[in-house]
């Protein structure tokens, strides 16, 4: 019998516009995939991502279309400062990976533990550099960004669009999934496979 | 003199890279907030004081930072943002007309009779996605089409005032 993960609590905001608390649980370890999971991966091999030739990934090989957005995306690691004819300043390695880490982490956790498979977002760059993903169809939005820099936390936005419920909350950067915000990923803004 | 009226609005223009342009996307998500080197203010054209295909071509008359060349008014669009939407944000401390009036003339720095700021204030990280999602899909919704031949037109006669 597998030891039960320990239950890591974190990040808990009170916002102004909405004054909406959340808290999140994480659990530490990624949890035992289906049996049906296992059995259904016999027969899709994984797709391999070689981020910019500095650091690898394997996406469940039903993902194409995030694939093929995370593949796309990598036009981003190449935008020099004033890429807006302005003054943005291009974004760096570090960040644009924890961005991809995030896509991949709950894709893959979404499509192996509930079988279902995560929209495709957008992945884009911001002024100062840093990047985000985000999503928008007419159930729900969900918008998280990943600073330039090396903070601990990477925070986010979203919208359940029926119930106008709006939560902020943050992820830990390089630790292990939110298996909250994964379900909540699979109710708004998945579909089975 | 500042932009009170919660019916009125100011165009914003925004530009979009080719990656956002070839998948048809929407403005970026910071589009509506200022960059780390504007000072907390952002360029905005008061509606009243201007048209977009105006608003566009002053942005042709423009020298682009990066490439020093004119800037490409076909590589932005104009959003319409209302400002009594804008004032609804504890971040924004003010909206205000800043006329940008040229004497003598300079090649790439046309006159802006409209032009404005809005002033922002910092914000909390935790607030950023919340906040830049709001006023982005504000945006989205009011797009201002602008006729092409006009912003032309007007783009050849701004960069005319110097030759």
């Amino acid at each position: 019998m597998p030891a039960i993960p320990a239950i890591q609590s974190y990040s808990t905001f009170n916002f102004p516009l909405n004054a909406y608390t959340k808290t999140c649980e994480a659990s530490e370890s990624r949890p035992v995939k289906s049996l049906l999971a296992i059995v259904k991966e016999k027969y899709i091999r994984d797709l391999n991502i070689n981020l910019a030739d500095q650091k690898e990934y394997q996406l469940n090989g039903r993902l194409t279309e995030i694939y093929s957005e995370i593949i796309g995306s990598q036009e981003l690691l190449t935008y020099h400062t004033g890429w807006d004819d302005e003054n943005a300043q291009p974004t760096d390695f570090p960040t644009f990976a924890k961005a991809i880490n995030f896509l991949v982490e709950y894709s893959n956790y979404i499509c192996d533990s509930f079988l279902y498979k995560l929209q495709t977002p957008f992945i884009n760059i911001m002024g100062d550099g840093s990047v985000y993903i985000q999503w928008n169809d007419e159930r729900a939005a969900f918008t998280i960004i990943f600073k330039k820099s090396d903070r601990r936390l990477s925070y986010y936005f979203r919208e359940e669009k029926e119930t106008q419920l709006t939560t902020k909350g943050a992820i830990i950067n390089d630790k292990p999934l939110d298996t909250y915000l994964a379900s909540w990923f699979k109710d708004f803004l998945a579909l089975p496979l | 003199m500042k932009l009170n009226n919660s019916e009125e609005s100011v165009y914003r223009m925004v530009h979009y890279s080719q990656r956002e342009r070839r998948k048809g996307k929407e403005p970026r998500l910071d589009a509506f907030k200022p960059t780390p080197a504007d000072d907390s203010k952002l360029s905005v054209d008061y509606e009243p004081k201007t048209t977009p295909e105006e608003s566009l071509a002053r942005f042709g008359a423009t020298i682009s930072i990066s490439s020093g060349e004119f800037k490409n008014p076909h590589d932005y669009s104009v959003y319409s943002l209302n400002i009594g939407f804008l004032r609804s944000f504890t971040c924004i401390i003010d909206i205000y007309l800043d006329e940008v009036l040229v004497s003598p003339p300079e090649r790439g720095r046309p006159d802006n009779p409209a032009h404005s700021l809005v002033e922002f204030d910092e914000i909390a990280e935790e607030d950023e996605p919340d906040i830049l999602y709001r006023i982005q899909q504000h945006a989205i919704m009011r797009k201002v089409e602008a006729n092409p031949a006009q912003v032309d037109e007007l783009t050849m006669r701004y960069r005319r005032i110097w030759d």
